[in-house]
């Protein structure tokens, strides 16, 4: 992993913390696990765009219960890097 | 000049009404060892305005300032908001106008205070617990220190002697004198509601709760309407009446400049207006005026209401928006927050001057955002003030935001903690969502004063309760960590009431409810359209008829023709056409028409509507962030006098 790569994945996992209002959050995390659910899923998102500037579709970020936060931080990192360098 | 007297304290107040007595008091429950300062510069206590309280002003008296048994003791209990509309030439009787208003006393407590007695025994009480509060001193001058040097206070007392006061923080509660306001120009009257007000209080009024039969008594579950704040409202006004303790009455007439031709602004005009309006005059009765006094105008802004060296405002001194939804009181207990919370940062807990820096410009962006999303409440208020149709569902709007979101925040101490970028991007969102509501709103008297809908249930009788709509949340208020819940409560109403105020504009009763009207006027549909109207309405149809048809096709295999029209939009049934000629047979016809009919029925409430925060953030990601304050409201009304109040 990319150093900046590593440091959008600390941010990622800090911000679902602070968001979650709990610590209980590793790159192994399943949503579902943490307690991620229709309501606070949007705060979420809002916090992604944040980390990861330029996605222009959210669309495109796909997830379930079972995604886990390495397994999303992987896809908004691709997604946001692919508009940038495009 | 020569001072005889020095004295040092943490903290003085300038000004000894409610808002800077209840800081005083705040202040020193929360920090006793704080030396503490409150000047007033008269010794007798008049009649204030500023009697009726609501719920997050309310919460503050009792949960912040330790008053709950006082208030019940010296003061009336409020019965919430009411309001009675009328014709165009306010010639109805009380019980022939229709109403809207609770049928229960609210489960969160108000009070309508009686101000002589509450300001004097607010100061009797800090006097009683140690605060110095001195009568008869009047500011005239005063030096802000630098670099964290205490400020002077130049004071003249009512024997003519001069005494000067240092102090570390100064705040001023001087009322409508605004006194640090004029020194260092704090006040502004751009983009403000333009607004009068003339008032006074009665003692021997009648009693409202006779004037009706008995079912007019049972309408509201035979609560006391006195006990309730009550509107007369019109074309651009509306009357106040706030029952008092001690048998008096505080009757009010607030008066859009900009909407009524000659507003009540001196004694006389304000008997003969309120005598002119046959409901209000019957509640009025045989009583006499006690006292009297006029407001010529009545908002204006604050650029800055606390600072980092060490100075704020609070009260009239600060900011002043309307008298409509007695938000005076959520402003001093705002504002009153803010400033105990900067004085223990800086005096207690001593944290550096950047961040007392950061924590003023937090609190003074939260107190402008407030007076901005509150003023185009206002504007959607003044705009609709006539109609039973278009206010009561727009005052529902208000009622339940106002809980979900001010109320609730209060409680939770939302106010005073950090922000986070999240919440303050989905607030943003929310405010623009607010904009267009009024803007719908402003649009839609237009129309309804055209199709007739605006004064059409005025004095019907008619009554319009609040219950249904708060009952899905009123129990849980105060309850922590329900924040998103509580947003995408605050979306779904906002969903529905526009909906409903976009019925009205396009001259319908009973479209908003309906489920499959919900499914295609979606929130991103929404903004899209916004303002829907006329032009849609062809849309709106076309819609209808294909999502009907495709649900009947999927469920029978036959597609029917369907055309919806006007006339049905305005009715209860949308009837298929020529289904012999799709060789259906009559059983097959029949069960169709049938489910038409069930599909057109159906209804939901707003908040079994499905969640709209993820809608809400795709729709407004493209669009961008919000750019600056929103803009004045568009229409002036100037030309727009289709009907004038009353003589």
């Amino acid at each position: 992993m990319s150093e900046d790569g590593a440091q959008q994945l600390e941010q990622l996992l800090e911000s679902t913390r602070r968001i979650l209002g709990h610590d209980d959050v590793t790159p192994e995390s399943s949503l579902e696990a943490i307690g991620i659910d229709s309501l606070n899923i949007v705060e979420l998102m809002i916090a992604y765009d944040l980390i990861y500037p330029g996605i222009t579709n959210p669309d495109e970020v796909r997830f379930s219960g079972h995604t886990t936060m390495l397994e999303m931080h992987t896809q908004l990192y691709r997604l946001s890097n692919k508009e940038n360098s495009a | 000049m020569i001072l005889p007297k020095q004295d040092k304290y943490d903290v003085t107040i300038i000004g000894g009404g409610w808002a800077g007595q209840a800081l005083a008091r705040q202040l020193h429950r929360r920090m006793p060892k704080l030396q503490i300062l409150v000047l007033d510069g008269s010794r007798s206590f008049g009649w204030k305005v500023g009697e009726a309280t609501v719920d997050l002003c309310a919460h503050y008296l009792i949960q912040r300032l330790g008053l709950s048994t006082y208030l019940y003791r010296n003061h009336l209990p409020k019965n919430g908001l009411r309001f009675f509309f009328n014709d165009e030439k306010a010639s109805r009787p009380l019980p022939e106008v229709s109403e809207v208003g609770s049928t229960f006393l609210p489960p969160t407590p108000t009070f309508q205070l009686n101000r002589q007695r509450f300001d004097s025994d607010l100061r009797q009480m800090n006097v009683d617990a140690g605060i110095e509060c001195l009568l008869g001193i009047v500011c005239q001058n005063v030096k802000l220190g630098e670099n964290g040097e205490p400020h002077a206070i130049y004071c003249r007392d009512d024997e003519s002697q001069d005494r000067w006061f240092q102090t570390r923080w100064l705040v001023d509660a001087s009322g409508r004198r605004r006194f640090l306001g004029r020194k260092l120009g704090l006040h502004s009257e751009d983009n403000v509601r333009r607004h009068c007000a003339v008032w006074g209080r009665f003692k021997g009024t009648a009693d409202m709760d006779a004037l009706g039969d008995d079912a007019w008594r049972k309408r509201v579950s035979y609560t006391a309407r006195f006990l309730s704040t009550v509107h007369f409202a019109g074309w651009g006004y509306w009357i106040w009446f706030i029952p008092l303790s001690d048998n008096l009455m505080s009757v009010g007439v607030v008066s859009s400049k900009e909407m009524v031709e000659q507003p009540p602004i001196k004694k006389e005009e304000f008997l003969a207006f309120v005598r002119n309006h046959c409901a209000a005059k019957q509640v009025l009765g045989n009583g006499e005026l006690v006292d009297f006094m006029a407001y010529p105008q009545l908002a204006y802004r604050c650029h800055t209401l606390y600072s980092a060296d060490r100075w704020a405002a609070t009260g009239f001194a600060g900011m002043f928006q309307d008298p409509y939804w007695s938000l005076g009181g959520d402003t001093i207990s705002l504002g009153n927050d803010y400033i105990t919370d900067l004085v223990e940062k800086d005096l207690i807990e001593r944290v550096p001057r950047q961040l007392i820096k950061t924590v003023a410009a937090q609190y003074n962006s939260s107190m402008q955002r407030f007076y901005d999303r509150t003023k185009v409440w206002m504007d959607g208020a003044y705009a609709s003030m006539g109609s039973f149709n278009l206010f009561s569902i727009r005052y529902v709007y208000e009622l339940c935001i106002y809980y979900l979101d001010y109320v609730w925040s209060f409680m939770c101490k939302e106010h005073l903690a950090e922000k986070s970028a999240e919440r303050t991007r989905l607030a943003d969102h929310f405010f623009e969502l607010e904009i267009m509501l009024r803007d719908q709103i402003e649009e839609a008297v237009v129309a309804a004063l055209k199709n007739g809908l605006y004064y059409a249930d005025n004095a019907s009788g008619s009554f319009a309760g609040v219950a249904n709509f708060v009952s899905p949340f009123i129990f849980q208020i105060g309850q922590a960590g329900l924040w998103s819940w509580r947003f995408e409560m605050m979306l779904k109403i906002w969903l529905f009431i526009y909906l409903k105020i976009t019925e009205t504009k396009l001259g319908f009763r009973s479209l908003a409810e309906r489920e499959v009207v919900q499914d295609i006027l979606t929130l991103p549909r929404i903004l899209e359209l916004h303002p829907i109207g006329p032009k849609d309405q062809d849309w709106l149809m076309s819609e209808l008829s294909k999502t009907i048809a495709s649900r009947l096709e999927a469920e029978f295999g036959v597609r029917p023709s369907l055309a919806v029209s006007a006339d049905h939009l305005a009715g209860d049934r949308i009837v298929l056409r020529n289904l012999s000629s799709k060789a259906t047979s009559p059983e097959l016809s029949a069960k169709m028409q049938a489910r038409c009919d069930e599909l057109w029925s159906r209804k939901r409430s707003y908040d079994q509507l499905p969640n709209q925060m993820q809608q809400l953030f795709r729709a407004f990601r493209n669009r961008g962030p919000m750019i600056g304050p929103p803009a004045p409201s568009k229409t002036g009304y100037q030309g727009e006098k289709l009907a004038a109040g009353p003589g």
